[in-house]
């Protein structure tokens, strides 16, 4: 799906654009009284790479999630590949995020009690692979985030570098159109971090994936095409 | 001493004061405890209910009289509406008669107390019918001291004419102890229900203990990354635990004295009790109140040693070692071994060492259940690979931890041994029960006898009523004169006569003597009752016909008995006004059974109606089955509600991992059958476990005490039956919670 789609240049804003794999025109979300973004836009062409800069509690996630659909905004739009995903179902939405995206948390987040290579497989399996083949990409997968050899063990086996590489292969073994990754080095050294970092991107162009980056850290944000800052809820481009 | 008391403290106030979630697990531990405790306090307070029953059963019981009774009784006992209704019609003969528990006075001709349950269902529209029968005014109530239960529907009614009736000469009521609860079965029995529900119980509240011991462990991490030693780390962590039990044990004393007034309340087939009579031994209740605390700081500090601190402050349990078969066999192999002994020599069970050899192999045989069924799953789900997604979720869930669900599944499968085991034992001691009344259709006939008919050919006076009574197809009767048991005498029409004996040619004055040893012989002159008489020179001997159907009645007509006709006893100067009847009802006519008892109650209150045919020496078997059933079903209740609390606690536990599956676009569906599966799975072993181990301990037992092997499947499927509906309606219950647990939003941590 994603191999045929052209790489196209990085736009040099972040304002909605024609021609955008996602966009995000003036969401805003209250979580009780705080109002998490108001007013935030962001615009993704396919296969580009974008920093979501900003301090702890600014928003950023939120806009990741809103854009990943998520969570559903309380007001403005976000539309990928031209349909409004605010205005989907749940179901249509669990199916866009299971076909169509790929995900990388903190932390990693992995299934605790399936083994890695299984963790990887898995969501080929939810989109109906079968066992053998998906174990099969899984392998891939790994070897081609070097980390093959913990393929049989636990997540709670390995360490924080290696799981969150882990991560990545599950986050790209179905080759996304969309990458968004949550701080995806924040529980990692540097040393760590700077590999998962150079293993997702270079994955990610070699899937011509986009990727949302979400990051506090400029070291990581250094490895976009372009960096959009969010802080009390908006978004301008840096 | 000031360091313990600080560590202590500080795990208190980790539980109240470590934010909601912590709140939470308090509040998860306090209600399994709770529940608990309070079925523990009910459990111990059993053997007070037992000696409670036994005392008021014997103080209504009578003391016989061969000379000078000062108060004639006759059991006064009624089948209404499937109800017992139990009661005594009394007559006094001395100025000062002794008195029934519960009454200050014997009442007179027409006049009755009644139990206030019995009351309460007169004046209700359901009771009318049984007004209709009972046919006397209530003057008075039956005090609490003469009944077994605030259920109990009991009457004394006062009558003139109990001398014509073979009555009960009283001397006094009250014996020392009721025979009603006891012998070496209805030990074992109690043995086994005490066993087989409190064990259960004890599991649950140890797993009640340990609900949200993880995130416990991650703190307790965190408080030894920043220097606590394992001494402190382990009283904090009894701290913590202390607080969701100490609380749990509160609650649960005040729930059980909250609900004792409740107790009283409840009527299971008839069997209810009084809340005085509901208290737990002052030493179990100290047991209780000190053991539970004391095992939750146990298994608090068993959990800690598990725990690995990481950098990140993340406790991780250490590798689970495998689980060996071996140690676990050893708790069934040595409860067998304690009861095997036992066989052929049920009489041992009325010692003390008896009662704890057997309490202790049947605690050992059921505790092998629990210690099993994690191997069992284990060895399950081991090398299982294939499937569909939700099933992989599920064995590998189960693989990394059977965790708390997998012990309330354990006390599950604990209870439906127990309860197998007992009902097994229950079902072979029914079968076996060799005392039955006569079959008795309840439906299409009735056998009412005893009626006292004051009338020249009483037994055609009850038959013509009878016959004209709406749903009646058909009535015989017979009067009878048996005071004199040498010389049985019963008088009936040439019509009943010829039904009941295989006589031909009756006419209006005929005699015959029923074959077999008499010592009744034609042309005979005899002295009954101050009055002479001859047996009439043309009795022959006869034979009595094959008792069937309406029949049945005739059954008591002993061999060696005289029959006449009206006219016959009449001329001879004999007074039979004692009348038996078999009647045949229309099963068609709704109310027939009511409409013939209606006409006998007219005809005589005090008649004897037998009820619907049960093993009357099964009357105590069938109390304790029903209470088996109650039982087992709150047990299984309480447990599923605790594995409701345990599958709620790993869910939120769990959210994140469930959100990251939501943001994955993983079908709630997926998660649901993976829920399913994941209790399914060790409930279906537990099950099958439970069989075996019941079947088995049932089967050693009816051995012990001396019966054949007889198994009710029936009774077995449904008690599977009913645990295996309640975890799919605790599954079903949870669905909701997975939904809510899944939605993408918990992945926010800000």
């Amino acid at each position: 799906m994603s191999g045929s789609q052209a790489v196209t240049a990085a736009p040099v804003s972040g304002r909605p654009g024609d021609g955008s794999l996602i966009s995000c025109v003036n969401l805003a979300k209250r979580f009780g009284s705080t109002a998490a973004l108001d007013g935030a836009s962001l615009d993704l062409a396919a296969g580009e790479v974008v920093a979501v800069m900003g301090p702890s509690g600014s928003g950023k996630s939120t806009l990741l999630h809103c854009a990943a659909g998520i969570l559903v905004p309380d007001a403005g739009e976000v539309i990928f590949d031209g349909e409004q995903i605010g205005r989907m179902a749940d179901r249509r939405r669990s199916e866009l995020r299971r076909t169509e995206f790929g995900f990388v948390f903190q932390f990693g987040r992995l299934v605790p009690e399936l083994s890695c290579a299984e963790n990887v497989s898995l969501p080929l399996r939810l989109s109906g692979v079968g066992r053998l083949e998906a174990a099969r990409r899984a392998d891939e997968w790994l070897q081609r985030l070097e980390v093959q050899e913990i393929g049989r063990s636990l997540p709670g086996d390995v360490s924080g570098g290696q799981g969150q590489r882990v991560a990545v292969a599950r986050a790209l073994v179905t080759r996304p159109r969309v990458v968004f990754a949550d701080e995806p080095t924040g529980a990692l050294d540097s040393l760590s971090g700077e590999r998962v970092m150079q293993l997702l991107t270079a994955a990610a162009r070699d899937t011509a994936a986009a990727v949302v980056l979400v990051t506090h850290e400029p070291r990581v944000a250094a490895y976009a095409d372009r960096e959009v800052v969010v802080r009390d809820g908006k978004t301008r481009a840096s | 001493m000031s360091r313990s008391w600080t560590d202590l403290r500080l795990g208190v106030r980790l539980a109240f004061r470590g934010g909601a979630d912590a709140r939470w697990r308090v509040a998860l531990t306090a209600v399994g405890v709770t529940l608990g405790v309070t079925l523990l306090f009910v459990g111990a307070s059993v053997p007070n209910i037992v000696s409670a029953h036994n005392a008021r059963v014997a103080a209504a019981n009578v003391n016989g009289s061969d000379v000078h009774p000062p108060l004639l009784g006759l059991w006064d006992l009624a089948s209404y509406h499937g109800k017992t209704v139990t009661g005594m019609a009394l007559q006094a003969v001395d100025r000062d008669p002794p008195l029934p528990p519960g009454l200050h006075r014997i009442p007179g001709p027409g006049q009755m107390f009644v139990s206030p349950a019995l009351r309460e269902l007169l004046r209700s529209p359901a009771g009318a019918e049984l007004d209709r029968w009972l046919h006397a005014r209530i003057v008075g109530t039956i005090g609490q001291s003469g009944l077994t239960g605030p259920a109990d529907l009991r009457l004394y009614r006062g009558a003139n004419d109990l001398r014509a009736r073979n009555p009960i000469p009283i001397k006094s009521f009250g014996s020392p102890e009721s025979d009603e609860f006891s012998g070496p079965l209805v030990t074992l029995l109690v043995i086994l229900m005490s066993v087989g529900l409190l064990l259960p119980i004890a599991v649950f509240v140890a797993t009640a203990s340990r609900f949200g011991s993880d995130q416990r462990n991650v703190r307790l991490a965190a408080i030894r990354l920043i220097g606590a030693d394992r001494i402190a780390t382990a009283r904090i962590a009894a701290g913590e635990a202390l607080s969701g039990t100490v609380l749990g044990v509160a609650c649960g004393c005040l729930l059980f004295l909250a609900l004792r007034p409740l107790i009283s309340q409840l009527d299971i087939a008839g069997i209810s009790v009084f809340s005085s009579d509901v208290r737990p031994a002052a030493w179990l209740a100290i047991l209780i109140v000190l053991l539970v605390p004391a095992a939750s700081v146990a298994l608090a500090l068993l959990a800690t040693r598990r725990a690995a601190i990481e950098p990140l402050g993340v406790s991780r349990r250490g590798a689970e070692p495998r689980r060996r078969l071996a140690w676990r066999l050893v708790t069934p192999i040595l409860g067998f071994l304690l009861l095997l002994p036992l066989i052929g020599a049920s009489h041992r069970l009325g010692s003390t060492i008896g009662q704890v050899q057997a309490s202790a192999g049947v605690v050992l045989v059921l505790v092998g259940v629990s210690a099993l069924l994690p191997w069992f799953v284990e060895a399950a789900v081991r090398r299982t690979e294939a499937g569909p997604l939700p099933w992989l979720l599920a064995v590998r869930r189960l693989r990394a931890d059977h965790g708390t669900s997998g012990r309330v599944v354990s006390a599950i499968a604990l209870t439906v041994a127990g309860a197998i085991a007992l009902q097994t034992v229950f079902n072979a001691a029914d079968a076996q029960s060799s005392t039955r009344v006569p079959a008795n259709p309840a439906s299409k006939a009735l056998y009412p006898y005893g009626m006292l008919v004051r009338a020249s050919d009483p037994a055609s006076v009850v038959t013509r009523q009878l016959r004209s009574t709406r749903g009646v197809e058909d009535a015989v009767a017979i009067a009878n004169d048996y005071q004199n048991p040498q010389y049985p005498i019963s008088v009936a029409s040439c019509q009943s006569l010829e039904l009941i004996a295989k006589i031909s040619g009756c006419a209006e004055r005929s005699a015959y003597i029923v074959s077999g040893p008499s010592a009744l012989r034609a042309g005979q002159a005899l002295r009954l009752g101050g009055e002479r008489f001859r047996v009439p020179e043309s009795a022959r001997k006869v034979a009595l016909r094959e008792v069937t159907g309406k029949l049945a009645f005739a059954e008591s007509i002993p061999s060696g008995a005289l029959l006449l006709t009206p006219l016959a006893a009449a001329h001879l100067g004999i007074t039979a006004d004692l009348v038996d009847a078999g009647i045949t009802l229309n099963p068609r006519v709704p109310g027939a059974r009511d409409n013939a008892i209606t006409t006998i109650a007219r005809l005589d209150p005090l008649a004897d109606i037998p009820s619907d045919p049960t093993p009357i020496g099964n009357h105590v078997l069938q109390q304790l089955q029903n209470v088996l059933f109650a039982g087992a079903t709150a047990v299984l209740l309480v447990i599923g509600g605790s594995l409701l609390v345990a599958i709620t606690e790993q869910l939120r536990e769990r959210r994140r991992v469930l959100a990251v599956l939501a943001a994955f676009g993983t079908r709630p569906s997926t998660i649901a059958w993976s829920v399913l599966w994941q209790n399914a799975l060790p409930v279906a072993l537990g099950l099958a476990l439970a069989v075996v181990m019941g079947v088995g301990l049932g089967d050693v037992l009816m051995h012990i005490i001396g019966l054949r092997a007889s198994f009710d499947w029936g009774a077995i499927a449904l008690l599977t039956a009913a645990a295996a509906l309640v975890v799919a309606t605790v599954t079903g219950v949870t669905l909701p919670i997975v939904w809510r647990q899944m939605r993408p939003e918990a992945l926010r941590v800000e």
